[in-house]
């Protein structure tokens, strides 16, 4: 990261203990810190401070964290990681189908988090602009070759599978749900059938992982969809 | 009217006209051998078989109706419900009120067993309840406990923040916290199943990626341990919600290394047997506390010898999940030493056409070859 200012990231989360943690592991950790406690005020200081990441709880007292994602996304594009319990997929979903980049169920590690919030910042910088070439471990994804190797050796897909590994390698380290992957991969017709999705998942990682039960490449988010992994 | 499903206001009028019809069977097989009061007697014993099964306003009715068909077929003329000799009139008053006595002496007692089974069950529930707390309380303190342990020693300066000690305790902070977190995991769970709402969102899942998400959740926990994993012929997908199904498999693995010495590996071994996909966990732990097995599912029921570790929900969780995909789940002792928990699920059976993602592929995409 070589941006001449550290970044700016907003923390929106109404408990005041997790604010303060989330705000020490951001502070010593390089980046500048601006914090709300509500829904309302976490929307008027992204106004106001254009934050260059923003940390969003999603069980507020005010607004729900996905209404913050709706007006937040209405008119900026900054990186979003919501923050949640278990047993709440269906909102981290929600929210991430409504334009959350990514989410992190707590309670969490904090090696995760700086993690989650690195490959958001990048992904943002980056912009749209995929990098031709994805390569992770001992997996390489030539983009416009259309090409994979394990290793060095070529790995053979079918178009679905080869599909379905790219979409999730073109968004390395960010969560894509369900919803997203059947829509960019089958079409906007067949974002019910998730079942597609997990057939095919497993089918690419017969062919790419070592331990196709205990994923290094194509990693699962239970309930929620799937990731590439990033490094 | 003899299915299974009638309504309740069928299998009262069956059970009435049944006891009544009976009571005049009865009426006419003696009628040779015995009086007219043994008779009214037999009708009132069918009353009072009514009014213990029945409400106390059906009773009465067949108190009326037995009066009725005591006339109707006993008394000259009969067949009608017409009435020569006017003192049946008494007969037939002395008989309505005793079978109406009769009926509301036994709807009340029906109504006194009913309240006394509610005010057991409030007290099972009460007694469960308490049980719950003290065991959680307990449970939740003992890793509380060491959590300020570590957390003061590093904060008051017992401990040189920059020493190795110091690594240490920050170590068992995090594991304690790990374990502190799986167990309010489910006693939230538990909670749910008991409120009854907890529902399963079932959808076609591979075997191998449940098993898979099962050890990631338990990943802290597992740390430093070996967990060899056996993923024979598996179902090509299986029925389930995998969360739910998950958390058994956490459940098991969490158990298993909390038994099990740290440098003996634990099993996870996943494969279909006709329509079932068998899951087992397998350790080299102290094996199963002798006694009933089937009481190892029951809530707060723990392993002897082991210091609280854990509010001995795990076990209660699986089956409650297991039960809820009609599955079942077992304990055994392990061949040379240690403990085997086997769950079977039905995998389901898959509708055609639900591999067809292939031909849902919106254009041609040139092959990655």
């Amino acid at each position: 990261m070589s941006a001449p200012h550290p970044p700016r990231v907003l923390v929106v989360e109404d408990e005041p203990r997790m604010q303060r943690l989330l705000e020490t592991l951001c502070d010593a950790n390089g980046y500048a810190v601006v914090t709300a406690a509500d829904g309302a005020s976490g929307v008027a200081r992204a106004a106001d401070h254009q934050p260059d990441l923003v940390l969003l709880d999603l069980g507020l007292p005010d607004l729900d964290g996905l209404e913050v994602t709706r007006r937040l996304r209405s008119w900026s594009a900054v990186p979003i990681i919501v923050l949640s319990a278990r047993g709440r997929e269906h909102d981290k979903v929600e929210a991430l189908d409504a334009g959350a980049d990514d989410y992190l169920t707590k309670p969490f590690g904090a090696q995760e988090l700086l993690a989650r919030m690195r490959a958001a910042l990048r992904r943002h910088d980056r912009g749209a602009d995929a990098a031709p070439v994805v390569a992770v471990g001992a997996l390489e994804i030539d983009l416009s070759a259309r090409r994979v190797r394990l290793r060095g050796e070529e790995v053979h897909l079918t178009p679905l599978e080869y599909r379905l590994l790219t979409t999730l390698a073109r968004h390395a380290g960010r969560v894509l749900t369900h919803r997203q992957i059947l829509a960019d991969v089958w079409g906007p017709g067949a974002v019910e059938q998730t079942h597609y999705v997990r057939i095919y998942a497993s089918q690419v990682r017969r062919k790419i992982e070592d331990d196709p039960a205990r994923p290094r490449y194509l990693l699962t988010e239970s309930g929620v969809g799937y990731r590439f992994a990033a490094e | 009217m003899t299915s299974g499903e009638a309504s309740p206001r069928a299998r009262v009028v069956v059970e009435v006209v049944g006891l009544l019809g009976a009571a005049t069977g009865v009426g006419f097989l003696l009628e040779d051998h015995v009086g007219e009061a043994a008779r009214v007697m037999v009708y009132l014993v069918a009353v009072m078989g009514i009014a213990y099964r029945g409400s106390g306003g059906v009773a009465v009715l067949a108190a009326l109706l037995a009066v009725a068909a005591f006339d109707f077929f006993f008394t000259a003329p009969r067949f009608t419900l017409a009435v020569y000799d006017p003192g049946y009139l008494l007969t037939f008053g002395v008989m309505a009120g005793a079978g109406i006595a009769i009926a509301s002496l036994t709807a009340r007692l029906r109504r006194k067993t009913r309240e006394s089974m509610a005010h057991a069950l409030a007290v099972e529930t009460e007694r469960m309840r308490t049980a719950m707390l003290s065991s959680v309380s307990h449970d939740l303190r003992t890793p509380l406990g060491t959590l300020m342990g570590a957390s003061t020693a590093l904060s008051d300066g017992s401990v040189d923040p920059a020493s190795p000690h110091a690594h240490a305790l920050i170590e068992t902070i995090r594991d304690e916290s790990a374990r502190l977190e799986h167990q309010l995991g489910n006693l939230l769970q538990m909670t749910r199943i008991q409120g009854g709402g907890l529902r399963l969102d079932r959808e076609w899942h591979v075997p191998e990626e449940v098993i898979g998400q099962a050890l990631d959740r338990l990943r802290t926990r597992l740390t430093g341990r070996e967990v060899a994993l056996d993923i024979g012929a598996q179902p090509a997908l299986v029925h389930v919600d995998a969360l739910a199904v998950e958390l058994v498999v956490a459940n098991l693995l969490e158990n298993a290394a909390k038994y099990a010495p740290v440098e003996a590996p634990i099993e996870v071994r996943s494969r279909a047997e006709a329509a079932t996909w068998v899951i087992e966990v397998l350790d080299r732990g102290p094996g199963l506390p002798p006694g009933d097995r089937g009481r190892l599912f029951d809530r707060f029921v723990r392993g002897e010898g082991v210091e609280a570790q854990g509010v001995g929900l795990g076990l209660a969780i699986c089956k409650a999940m297991v039960r809820m995909h009609d599955g079942q789940i077992e304990a055994a002792d392990r061949p040379g030493g240690g403990a085997v928990f086997v769950v079977r699920l039905p995998a389901g059976e898959i509708p055609a056409g639900i591999d067809e993602a292939d031909g849902a592929t919106p254009d041609g995409v040139s092959s990655a070859r």
